[in-house]
């Protein structure tokens, strides 16, 4: 049975993580009554054992440098809920967003839901997960500085991984199942140009392995057969991702890799619908950008339900001055 | 000769730095008289992401400062007076040497404004501050005016109630841009008392601030307000006044950006404040001064090959 919630909602945020809470924090001291609803909080954060790139931050795994965005927007009276969205519809001048056991109403909706990387589905790779095998080359790259890495993956992210990487280690593997498809002309020169980038192509990882850190991958070559380890400090895994845009495909435009189209101001292509972080087709993707984002997304929704109700938004510092588009 | 040069070191120029350096970028950080920028006059800051308890502005700074050098990121404390962007390597004279970087990112920021009156100048330092965190401490007991109607201007004036016996809040239209729960606590406060529709024309004082002239600007009434101490948080001024004719400005001096960082000058990007005068947040500053070292790495990469 699924029940209704009686409490209305100015703003509701899908997703607890760095643009998530970030949203929800901003969103809270402007006095907005806000919900965040997340499965699990952290994201790709939770990837990571350590982080070192977030700014103020020396050193937190990712799970606590997300409990502790979450303990800050419960502070300004948001008000976070562990659960799963199953369905986001339109209900005249509102939203309502579903879980398996509830209907929440809002005015205003912040997608905030990331993306999930993809996993190459081996066994013990979830135990070596941020000890060696990860998915972000500019997170944890320089952890590995003058080690051998590798990284798998036939798409362009791959490339730009196994670039970023080959400035900072002796030597990369780039292994691709396929070859043909995927990767700039000019990105796959400048790393031919690399020297120090081996390709391995045709081929694909098998086996990790190693106890408390990677050590080892085991790569086949798919026509042969043929196997061989390498020993490598890392691994990263780079094949794509698990997008979520079916649960909004339809409310929001989206571009052809399944991210929501934003403004600047992180407005989607419907009124009341903002997005920040991952989920986005913003470029970059970083901790530290996905917070920002989602203090501009929150802030947006601010702005816009005030000038609903007649009210004056937000102004630039002379902005007011001129006629806003 | 430099891969990046960063200017400023706010929380835009740190993080710049800090990703800069991390991606084995050979970067300078021009910081400026006094590194941390415009957080290190805040009191506490309660929004920025990763600290529930509220950090104050200048321990944040002092973390995102150790950060950025961690990563073997130079830092400098000195003054830019003079750039040449129109050829590559750019060149960025500052009070003390001349450097060449392959790269440059803007992080300047923007500092107070005031309001332009002689009277408010020639009494500067004398009861006349931008600065509530820097100054309060010197009001103990007395009763002070705060000029604005935004955040700001209600965090210094909660401030201000630690020492200030009274505090009163005047801005000139009465329409407040603060947000709600910044103009509730307020609000709250029995030492803060609100004006609207005051607009001060004048500072009055000899040695010290006696008093303002307001103004009502619907009536065009004036009259005299006794105070001891005036603190403006009216908003700010981008610090661009060494890059004109160098890289293109708005009207108001604001950076002109294209795509998140980039400027008029390829090679140039731009970071925080000094392009940003819409959200001026500490986490925004930060995120942009991220994609300003992305961007920056970006394009020495794709020149190496």
């Amino acid at each position: 049975m699924i029940q209704d919630s009686s409490s209305e909602n100015d703003v509701i945020i899908i997703g607890g993580a760095s643009a998530g809470f970030p949203a929800a924090i901003f969103s809270a001291r402007r006095a907005l009554r806000t919900l965040v609803i997340a499965k699990n909080y952290g994201g790709q954060l939770t990837l990571t054992d350590s982080i070192e790139n977030y700014p103020g931050v020396h050193r937190a795994s990712g799970m606590e440098l997300a409990e502790r965005m979450a303990k800050q927007a419960e502070t300004f009276g948001a008000v976070i809920h562990r659960d799963e969205v199953v369905s986001v519809s339109r209900e005249g001048d509102r939203f309502v967003v579903a879980t398996p056991t509830h209907q929440h109403r809002t005015k205003a909706l912040i997608l905030a839901f990331g993306k999930t990387p993809r996993d190459l589905g081996l066994a013990g790779e979830q135990a070596l997960k941020g000890r060696g095998i990860t998915h972000c080359a500019i997170c944890d790259g320089p952890k590995y500085k003058g080690q051998i890495v590798a990284v798998t993956g036939g798409g362009n992210s791959a490339i730009e991984a196994a670039l970023y990487l080959s400035r900072l280690c002796p030597q990369v593997y780039l292994i691709r199942r396929n070859s043909i498809f995927g990767g700039e002309k000019m990105l796959i020169q400048m790393l031919h140009e690399a020297q120090n980038v081996e390709f391995l192509d045709g081929e694909e990882v098998v086996e990790v392995k190693g106890f408390d850190h990677l050590e080892q991958i085991i790569v086949q070559d798919m026509k042969t057969g043929a196997r061989k380890t390498l020993s490598v400090a890392a691994l990263f895994v780079e094949i794509g991702f698990i997008a979520r845009p079916e649960l909004v495909r339809g409310l929001v435009s989206l571009n052809e890799r399944g991210e929501i189209i934003i403004d600047r101001n992180n407005r989607t292509s419907t009124p009341f619908i903002y997005a920040a972080g991952d989920a986005t087709d913003l470029y970059y993707k970083q901790s530290v950008i996905s917070a920002g984002e989602g203090a501009k997304a929150a802030l947006a929704a601010y702005d816009d339900l005030m000038r609903a109700q007649g009210k004056s938004g937000i102004k630039g510092d002379w902005i007011k001055m001129k006629k806003r588009q | 000769m430099y891969d990046v040069i960063v200017i400023g070191s706010g929380p835009a120029g740190l993080t710049a730095g800090l990703y800069a350096s991390r991606a084995e970028m050979k970067t300078l950080i021009i910081a400026g008289p006094a590194p941390g920028g415009q957080l290190t006059i805040t009191s506490e800051v309660e929004n920025y992401p990763g600290f529930p308890e509220a950090i104050l502005g200048p321990e944040l700074m002092n973390k995102m400062l150790a950060q950025s050098i961690r990563f073997g990121a130079t830092l400098v404390q000195e003054t830019v007076v003079r750039v040449d962007f129109r050829n590559r390597p750019f060149h960025v004279q500052t009070d003390k040497a001349n450097y060449e970087g392959r790269t440059v990112i803007i992080a300047s920021g923007a500092d107070a404004k005031w309001l332009g009156l002689s009277s408010e100048q020639k009494l500067r330092g004398h009861g006349v501050s931008a600065c509530a965190t820097c100054d309060g401490f010197f009001f103990k007991g007395k009763e002070v005016v705060v000029i604005g109607g935004g955040d700001s201007a209600m965090e210094e004036a909660l401030f201000l109630t630690k020492f200030a016996s009274k505090v009163t809040i005047l801005h000139r239209s009465d329409q407040f841009r603060a947000s709600k729960i910044m103009l509730s606590r307020a609000k709250a406060n029995p030492k803060i008392v609100f004006r609207p529709n005051a607009q001060v024309v004048e500072v009055l004082g000899v040695d010290k601030v006696t008093g303002v002239r307001i103004k009502n600007p619907t009536t065009e009434k004036e009259i005299e307000f006794l105070t001891e101490g005036v603190f403006l948080a009216i908003g700010h001024q981008p610090n661009t006044s060494v890059f004109q004719g160098q890289v293109d400005l708005d009207e108001k001096g604001y950076l002109k950006v294209g795509n998140n960082t980039l400027t008029s000058v390829p090679g140039v990007f731009s970071a925080g404040d000094v392009a940003d005068h819409r959200y001026r947040q500490a986490v925004t500053a930060a995120g942009l001064g991220c994609m300003a070292a992305m961007d920056a790495e970006k394009l020495l990469t794709q020149e190496k090959g």
